[in-house]
């Protein structure tokens, strides 16, 4: 009874190996792979990251390609070096001779090597705005095998973002900002552009201000420019030919909501997305933000309600009068 | 009512001074509450909040909501068995 086990079981053991062994001979002998590396919101003029790996089982690999179904801006394409961590630093190695992107495919030509991965990078059209984006990735050894996968679609983001704006609470500083431009001017680029009707708000640093008698702190700030005088530093006025907006704010802090994104940090997975601004409710806001610091922000939506914003301060200096801001703006309808 | 506070949009508080029993800015005999808001402050939308004296006390209506203090409000404190209502009034000048 027992021989007859083993027999059985020797037999047994002979059939798996023989069906593992027709399994592999009628597999693809090159295998394939990606990762995206990109976790914050997909916008407009920034970088989709991915790293895609193959690998050759019979001879080295040949090419690798990537077609994007919406084609990418400039910039778009395979790196010619594969990454690697060793203590800590980020060292590379030289895998392709070229790197070329036609439309939306880019091609990598691969030296000889049997397995590698390179990084690929999809700088984000204006064409892809609110649009889903898809990748399909494949690779080829000199075997003449082909392996290819295809990326679920990615939603890009309807915002845009502009980081690192300095605005500069002098007379003569750029502190009237247009959050449809984007943009910081000063008073005689608004003069002479007749831009007051862009103006959504005013940068103004005061360490204190004398609404009547008392001085109470101020700090940086962003004013509406039809936000009440109190507001403003003292004996600071604007001109009254000047269109007043009254853009709706609802401040916060840094430990209430951060954007890694716009911070510039290495944590980029805590941000504000499309859906933070479409949900902003302004409920009983006011039109001014007063005692900002680093780290503070503040949910703007325009006086003619076309966008609503998040305005995210990076740095302020007192002694220049200066603030450096970050935004997300997001048009409405 | 041991304690009160009020935060605005950003989370933070909006007074000069928190109320508390200790610094009578909250009196127990008179039921009220008095504080002052730091400049800027939208009395218009904040946050109440305070602390009660037992686990089992009730304030009514809930506190935690965004809520117009332009005017003094009235909260009830009710006790732990439900038999004693003390209405609170809190009275909220802003800076100017």
């Amino acid at each position: 009874m027992k021989k007859s086990f083993t027999i059985l079981s020797g037999l047994l053991i002979s059939a798996v190996f023989a069906a593992s062994c027709k399994k592999d001979e009628t597999a693809n002998p090159l295998k394939n792979e990606f990762i995206i590396r990109t976790t914050s919101p997909m916008i407009v003029g920034q970088r989709i990251d991915f790293a895609y790996g193959a690998g050759s089982l019979n001879g080295g690999l040949s090419s690798m390609q990537v077609v994007a179904s919406i084609p990418g801006d400039a910039g778009t394409g395979f790196e010619t070096v594969t990454h690697r961590t060793v203590n800590a630093v980020d060292l590379t190695t030289t895998v392709a001779t070229s790197s070329v992107t036609d439309g939306g495919a880019s091609t990598a030509m691969l030296i000889d090597t049997n397995a590698t991965t390179l990084r690929y990078a999809y700088v984000i059209p204006e064409a892809a705005r609110g649009k889903q984006v898809s990748f399909s990735f494949s690779a080829k050894n000199k075997a003449g095998n082909q392996a290819s996968t295809q990326t679920p679609a990615y939603t890009i983001s309807k915002m845009d973002m502009a980081r690192n704006i300095t605005v500069v609470g002098t007379a003569a500083g750029a502190r009237y900002f247009s959050i449809a431009d984007m943009k910081a001017y000063t008073q005689a680029e608004v003069d002479a552009g007749n831009l007051s009707a862009k103006i959504d708000f005013v940068y103004a640093y005061a360490a204190t201000v004398t609404p009547s008698t008392t001085a109470y702190t101020y700090g940086h700030s962003l004013v509406s420019p039809a936000a009440s005088p109190a507001y403003f530093p003292n004996g600071f006025t604007l001109p009254s030919a000047w269109t007043k907006n009254s853009t709706l704010m609802e401040k916060k802090t840094g430990t209430a909501v951060y954007d890694g994104q716009l911070k510039g940090d290495a944590n980029i997975s805590i941000y504000v997305a499309d859906l933070d601004l479409q949900r902003q409710t302004f409920d009983g806001s006011v039109n001014y933000a007063i005692t900002l610091a680093n780290d503070g922000s503040v949910f703007m939506k325009t006086a003619d309600g076309k966008y609503t914003a998040f305005i995210y301060v990076n740095s302020v200096t007192n002694a220049g009068s200066t603030a450096v801001i970050s935004l997300k703006r997001y048009q409405n309808q | 009512m041991s304690s009160f506070n009020l935060l605005g949009s950003d989370n933070q508080t909006v007074l000069v001074t928190q109320p508390t029993f200790a610094n009578g800015l909250i009196d127990t005999i008179k039921c009220t509450v008095t504080a002052v808001a730091k400049f800027g402050t939208n009395i218009t939308k904040v946050k109440p909040y305070t602390s009660l004296g037992a686990n089992d006390m009730l304030v009514e209506p809930f506190m935690g909501v965004w809520t117009d203090f332009t005017q003094p409000q009235t909260y009830t404190l009710v006790s732990g068995n439900r038999t004693i209502r003390k209405p609170y009034t809190i009275t909220i000048t802003v800076q100017r």
